[in-house]
């Protein structure tokens, strides 16, 4: 989607400009998003950002102060317009998971199912004429009504959406007796079979355990793209977002930031404050030269833009970010390797890498991540080397 | 909470902040606004007393009946807490034998109305009673009067203890043994540590308990008029059976309601400097067991003791009686006819109330507002208001506004909801509190209305919470006198009314096989609520 051209299908899902306010709190303020067909997008901030609120104004559970919501080409919310939750056709995955207790994986599933959704109805002419208004009225609320008779078609909607969360052979089972996996994919299967035209999750990996957390992250990423839906899910954690999702919209205090690629959120973040929030940063002052940026630790490639879209005049001042993964150290009586040299003063070993925090002569501090066999000790005398280009803030 | 005491659950709620739907808000209007038409009667009665009635407010008979009121309540009161505690403290911490037992035994008294214990108490220990029967070969001759402030000190005591034993259960339940491990740890001994640490910690439970005892007791109407004591409830009865001009009987019941709202202040007050109250978070050990070596024996005794003047004398004496009505004769007459009337009444009033108690339990625990907080003020009114109050408000209320239901079905049914209104509603909410909204925002997610929702999701759901609220209004129905006394049609009697005129005229043996029936039918809802109390049955 970054070539600029719009695909032919409207989009999944557009916010514009959405604004919610408790009491005097604006919890979220000018939200905009566009989300594409078989999309998967997270909406990633730290807790209390309004992430959540955001994802309950689009399901149609809290009603917007401003601003708009498509969805599939239809307007849901706007001026005007206050679509019902259960008319949005927006399946929502919570947090809780939120399965019906007393009835059954199979007839959880089912809840969701209508005539419609089982078997499409023909698109019928409509000639504008009180009657045929009428007629299609009647027509779509009948079609509309629930799959109370588990006709064919039903059980085979049952069974194949069952089937995509491989767990056909939990069917039987109530949800007291599924593990928290397990609950999770039932969950995402009951929103899946009235195939709805988005798809939103709201943390929907935090009530799990680490070690399971991973496997359930990338079962549910093939069941997404499986299904072909678009969907939006909302989290805090950075490498779940970045991990699972095509793009990122990262939101600040009821705004959003940036949205981008992972990829591009971690390299250009859009401020100091964002370049923390997605992963360990150091900063030092530089001043822009003509061939790169000028700091303490050498003469260093950079972009000739900031992240955020201004210009970097030759002579500025500016903040250079190092993330840890840019800085590498040698042993000071290494002089072919030049550079400033610096003291190690903190070494967390993690395991598949290590992160050693050095102080340069200045007493500024500059983390570098290191593979695990690198044998660095508190009070080595290091020299430093900085790789790829850095993103630079105006100062 | 348990579901037994009825009392109004504290519980946390949940944040949306929505008006929600007309199908809900309505009938939850409606029903609040009901459960107020007694207390604004009575108080638009009281007001067109003449000065007369106003002058009785302050002559010496007023004040003593004031003041026996209250120092039964008091009276009571302590009783139940001396019964109560240690009862608590055996069957929840100790290594008693049989503790389950116990624990099921020693609540069972809430089976026996309050009149049918004053009634087996004066059977059993007034004059031509079955004790002295007992005693007369032994050549005592007369036993100590059991008429007056000692003889319902006794039977109130003992048939309203297992209230406060719940509420007590519930709290002791709920304090985190690490605070008692603490306490140890720092030096202090079992005894030091359960009256300084323990104890305290009850505060908030104890009042609440204290608070259901004494208004239990101001309202009793049964168990004071069998051995008769003069209190507020017995004297309005009186004044409204013997006078033609009923302000009197008017004037009284605002008194009796200005004794309810003292109660409640002091219970409020109480509260809100006990702030100490807290269960540990995440999950709770269970609490160190404590040993009672050669304790365990008097312990047995004294639970023993309780149960079998509780129960054992009641029932036994009434067994007595219906023994000696059978050798003489005495006619069962009508007997069937009025369990009949017992049973249809409880059942209908059980089932309206639970219906009722639906819509008001989804707004008082899903909607956030001032109007939510006065429907549920509302709702609970009828828990603090005396029988005899409701009653009399709504023989004034029928007969001005609408005549035609004066001694119908339809009022008598109508006290039963605002009386006990209050029980249905905390079963019902106490289930409403553990559905998460999450699960309702999902299935309207999924393309369903909020009428197909409460349906389909939330009434299903409700569903354990409706059956105790209806076991429990039905209970609490089938032993209710004066609201059945005064309002229900003529020539319908049921089990209570049958007892209460048999016992009037001291027909002990043809007050004892309607007594023993009434019991016996208590205990099917009693059985079922304490199958369902978690509190009892782990």
């Amino acid at each position: 989607m970054t070539d600029g051209t719009l695909p032919a299908a409207p989009p999944a899902l557009e916010c514009i400009g959405l604004g919610k306010r408790f009491g005097s709190v604006a919890a979220v303020d000018g939200f905009s998003l566009t989300v594409f067909p078989g999309e998967l997008v997270a909406i990633l901030g730290p807790s209390g950002c309004g992430k959540t609120t955001a994802l309950r104004l689009i399901a149609g559970f809290e009603t917007p102060d401003s601003g708009s919501v498509r969805i599939d080409g239809q307007e849901v919310v706007g001026s005007g317009t206050m679509l019902a939750p259960e008319r949005r056709r927006v399946g929502m995955v919570f947090q809780d998971y939120a399965l019906f207790p007393h009835l059954t994986v199979a007839a959880n599933v089912r809840y969701g199912l209508t005539a419609t959704s089982v078997e499409p109805a023909a698109d019928d002419d409509d000639d504008g004429s009180l009657g045929a208004r009428l007629r299609r009225w009647t027509r779509v609320h009948w079609r509309n009504r629930p799959a109370l008779r588990m006709s064919a078609a039903t059980a085979a909607r049952v069974r194949e959406a069952l089937d995509l969360v491989a767990l056909g052979h939990l069917a039987g089972r109530y949800p007291h007796e599924l593990s928290g996996g397990e609950a999770q994919r039932v969950a995402l299967a009951r929103v899946l079979a009235p195939q709805p035209a988005l798809i939103l999750l709201d943390e929907p990996f935090s009530n799990l355990d680490s070690p399971l957390r991973a496997s359930v992250r990338s079962e549910v990423r093939q069941i997404l793209r499986r299904a072909g839906a678009a969907a939006v899910f909302v989290t805090h954690d950075q490498e779940e977002a970045f991990s699972l999702a095509g793009r990122v919209a990262v939101m600040w205090e009821g705004r959003i930031e940036q949205v981008a690629t992972p990829q591009e959120i971690y390299r250009r973040p859009a401020s100091r404050a964002l370049a923390e929030f997605v992963g360990d940063a150091d900063f030092l002052p530089g001043r822009v030269e003509g061939s790169g940026v000028r700091t303490e630790v050498g003469l260093l490639a950079a972009s000739s833009e900031t992240p955020a879209g201004g210009k970097v005049l030759v002579g500025s001042e500016v903040e250079v970010m190092l993330r840890p993964e840019m800085v590498r150290l040698a042993s000071a009586s290494d002089e072919a390797q030049g550079g400033p040299v610096a003291e190690v003063i903190e070494r967390e070993y993690y395991g598949h890498d290590q992160l050693i925090a050095v102080r340069l002569p200045s007493g500024r501090t500059v983390r570098a991540r290191l593979g695990p066999s690198d044998d660095f000790h508190l009070g080595d005398r290091v020299r430093l080397q900085v790789t790829g280009a850095a993103a630079l803030f105006p100062r | 909470m348990s579901l037994l005491t009825g009392l109004p659950a504290r519980a946390q709620r949940f944040p949306p902040r929505r008006r929600g739907p007309a199908f809900v808000w309505l009938p939850a209007l409606a029903v609040a606004g009901a459960m107020a038409i007694p207390l604004v009667y009575l108080l638009v009665r009281a007001a067109q007393a003449d000065a007369d009635a106003w002058r009785d407010l302050t002559r010496d008979s007023t004040l003593t009946l004031l003041k026996n009121t209250a120092l039964l309540a008091l009276a009571v009161t302590a009783g139940s807490i001396a019964l109560a505690l240690p009862t608590v403290w055996l069957t929840v911490r100790t290594d008693l034998p049989w503790r389950r037992f116990w624990s099921v035994v020693m609540v069972l008294p809430l089976v026996i109305p309050s009149f049918v214990g004053g009634l087996a108490f004066v059977a059993a220990l007034g004059p031509r009673g079955s004790f002295q029967r007992l005693l007369e070969p032994l050549g005592v001759e007369s036993l100590p009067n059991i008429f007056g402030f000692e003889g319902a000190w006794l039977a109130l005591t003992l048939f309203s203890y297992p209230y406060l034993l719940l509420t007590l259960r519930v709290g002791l339940r709920g304090v985190d043994p690490a605070l008692e491990e603490a306490s140890r740890a720092l030096g202090a001994g079992p005894w030091r540590t359960f009256f300084r640490v323990v104890v305290p910690q009850l505060r908030v439970p104890l009042a609440a308990g204290a608070l259901l005892v004494a208004l239990y007791t101001i309202s009793d109407f049964g168990a004071v008029s069998m051995l008769r004591f003069d209190t507020l409830t017995r004297a309005i009865f009186v004044q409204h059976q013997s006078s033609f001009d009923r302000s009197a009987a008017a004037v009284l019941s605002l008194l009796l309601v200005a004794l309810v709202v003292v109660l409640l202040t002091a219970e409020a007050l109480s509260r809100s400097r006990g702030r100490y109250y807290t269960s540990g978070a995440g999950s709770p050990r269970p609490p160190r067991v404590i040993r009672l070596g050669r304790w365990r024996w008097p312990a047995t005794a004294f639970l023993a003791l309780v149960a079998i003047a509780a129960l054992g004398v009641p029932v036994g004496v009434l067994l007595d009686w219906l023994v000696r009505g059978l050798r003489a004769g005495e006619p069962f007459s009508g007997i069937w006819s009025a369990a009949w009337h017992s049973l249809s009444v409880a059942a209908v009033a059980g089932t309206v109330a639970a219906a009722a108690a639906i819509p008001v339990a989804i707004v008082v625990v899903r909607r956030r507002s001032m109007l939510a907080a006065l429907v549920e003020r509302l709702s609970y009114f009828g828990f603090a208001l005396p029988g005899i109050v409701v009653a009399l408000s709504l023989v004034f209320f029928s007969l001005k506004v609408v005549p035609g239901l004066y001694q119908s079905w339809a009022v008598l049914i109508f006290a039963y909801l605002v009386l006990f209104f209050p029980q249905a509603l905390a079963g019902v909410r106490a289930a409403m509190v553990r559905i998460k909204p999450s699960v309702e925002e999902a299935a309207r997610g999924l393309g369903r209305s909020p009428p197909w929702v409460t349906a389909t999701i939330t009434m299903p759901l409700l569903l354990p919470g409706l059956i105790s609220g209806f076991a429990l209004v039905f209970l609490t129905t089938m032993k209710e006198l004066p609201a059945t006394l005064l309002l229900a049609p003529i020539e319908f009697d049921t089990l209570a009314t049958k007892v209460w005129l048999a016992a009037d005229e001291a027909f002990f043996a043809r007050a004892a096989a309607p007594a023993l029936l009434l019991i016996a039918l208590a205990a099917i809802p009693m059985a079922l609520l304490i199958g369902r109390d978690k509190q009892i049955r782990d």
